[in-house]
């Protein structure tokens, strides 16, 4: 998990001294953007039907 | 800076940061719509007649359709969740991963693989005008080489007129497209079955099946599906992310570019069984006469440059992520960044080009499964789909969370190398003969994306034993 403590280390440091101030308004604005829906659990249902399931049965047919 | 003004740079640099959550106004048909334009071209009938070499009818359809899903469930995975709800492009994904600046490595993959593979679509629409005019007796046989160059490069200031709208003008291109493919597909399907008959087309053997067995050729058929559909990771970020959620996603991405693209392939499969030519255009025009040809021309012109357009937009924006040079630049230049190169080869090398792109192509592909096995693990196991930190994305120094050691995640990259490796111990990617017994079990690109998670993971995990 270093890989993630690290991360957090990072992101402790704070802006550098001299960086273009109105960049970082606006990369750091990103970080409360609104996102997206998240994978609901039917979502990853018909994943597993669509990539697993019909495979699976397509496969058994070719195979005979 | 103020909230407001803010907010209006966001909105007007969605070329090179996230597309903000209102402007995501994509359905799940218009993406579905894109996604099959960018799917579907000629490399359709070529991977079809290639799996062909293998397998029969029965045995093609099943271990291409089912090959081509399950490399989507893969590609769907890795992307759909994360460029839906951030809203970023396939390039920034790999940040956590590769780290900052070992993300290089998967702007290389997904550059080289995006314009390589428009390149062989271009110079295969230059040539398949030059030939129709030609049977057209438009124009005499000695000026086909000099036609097949202006018309590939007329197709890239095609690309370049309707991408001045960036990811706008695939929405105009996408619907009308995704129709006449879907339309012209369905008389290819109705023009092969009438002439040639189901009975004969299933009743063909495979035209040079590896002597090992019939498990190592129908595995041999999964694979070839498998590994080309990992191609598509390369894509989803440019069309994905204009989608607000991801549910609108998984449906589109599954049906367009598993399904669809594959029922495209068939196409050339069945042609290569039935006439030992893969490229439907071939025989349509032998068959069909003068109005056919112009059919065909009209589908390998919609499909060539529905997919280059999409792709050369992914490009672009995976240039603009890079650094924050790249950031910076406007449009026309990171379009001009995916196009130059394009020009350059169409009027210095084409033919050169075209004959040995297949090699390269090949070494490029058996990244791609480490690649998806490495994100799999860091979207699912080390929960990054709910941490990611996307100010770190697009900060290109210590400041990044992943920033890890001067730019480049080990763990990561090592990664990437043993899922290669394990590929190439398990299959030749270019002759596609097996190098290992465990091939026929396995396939070889599912275990390298598994290697390279698992590389992946332990290798995040033991670095938390060492002092940072």
């Amino acid at each position: 998990m270093a890989n993630l403590a690290l991360s957090s280390k990072r992101s402790a440091t704070g802006p550098v001294a001299g960086r273009d101030a109105e960049e970082d308004a606006v990369i750091l604005a990103l970080e409360h953007a609104p996102t997206g829906a998240p994978m609901k659990r039917r979502d990853y249902g018909i994943l597993g039907f669509l990539g697993v399931v019909v495979p699976i049965l397509l496969l058994a047919w070719g195979w005979q | 800076m103020t909230t407001s003004s803010i907010q209006e740079v966001i909105e007007g640099r969605a070329g090179s940061l996230p597309v903000p959550l209102a402007e995501r106004n994509w359905g799940g048909w218009l993406v579905a719509a894109v996604a099959t334009t960018a799917g579907v071209a000629s490399w359709s009938f070529v991977v079809g007649g290639f799996t062909g070499y293998y397998v029969d009818a029965r045995q093609g359809t099943a271990t291409m359709i089912a090959g081509a899903l399950i490399g989507q469930l893969l590609v769907t995975l890795t992307q759909v969740p994360i460029v839906t709800k951030y809203g970023i492009e396939t390039l920034g994904t790999t940040k956590p991963q590769l780290g900052v600046k070992g993300s290089l490595f998967a702007l290389i993959v997904q550059y080289a693989t995006l314009i390589g593979w428009n390149l062989v679509l271009i110079i295969f629409l230059g040539r398949a005008v030059a030939s129709v005019l030609e049977t057209m007796s438009v124009i005499g046989s000695g000026q086909t080489g000099v036609a097949a160059v202006i018309f590939s490069l007329l197709s890239v200031v095609v690309i370049w007129f309707v991408l001045q709208r960036a990811t706008r003008g695939i929405e105009y291109t996408g619907a009308i497209v995704a129709t006449g493919i879907i339309v012209l597909g369905a008389w290819m399907y109705w023009l092969l079955f009438s002439t040639f008959g189901l009975e004969a087309i299933f009743a063909a053997a495979p035209i040079a099946p590896n002597e090992g067995g019939r498990l190592v050729n129908y595995t041999t058929g999964i694979e070839i599906l498998l590994v080309s559909t990992l191609g598509w990771w390369a894509y989803m970020g440019g069309m994905f992310r204009m989608v607000n959620s991801a549910g609108k996603g998984v449906v589109s991405s599954m049906l367009s570019l598993g399904f669809g693209w594959a029922a495209v392939g068939l196409i050339g499969l069945y042609s290569a069984l039935a006439v030992g030519q893969a490229d439907p255009t071939i025989w349509i025009l032998q068959v069909g006469g003068p109005v056919a040809g112009v059919l065909v021309l009209v589908f390998v012109a919609l499909a060539n440059l529905g997919s280059s357009i999409v792709a050369t937009n992914a490009a672009a924006l995976g240039f603009g992520q890079f650094s924050p040079r790249t950031q910076r630049l406007s449009w026309n230049v990171k379009l001009s960044a995916a196009l130059g190169p394009m020009m350059l080869v169409l009027v210095l090398f084409p033919e050169a080009f075209y004959d040995n792109i297949g090699t390269f192509m090949a070494f490029i592909g058996i990244v791609l499964a480490p690649i998806i096995g490495v994100q799999l693990v860091d979207l699912y196991c080390f929960r990054r789909l709910d941490t990611l930190h996307v100010p770190s994305l697009y900060w290109h120094d210590e400041r990044s969370r992943y920033w890890y050691r001067g730019g480049y995640n080990p763990a990561g990259l090592a990664a990437l190398l043993c899922g290669s490796v394990v590929y190439i111990a398990l299959l030749d990617p270019i002759t596609f003969v097996p190098n290992s017994d465990l091939f026929q079990y396995l396939t070889a690109s599912l275990p390298a994306a598994a290697t390279g998670g698992i590389v992946y993971w332990l290798g995040t995990m033991g670095l938390a034993e060492k002092p940072v």
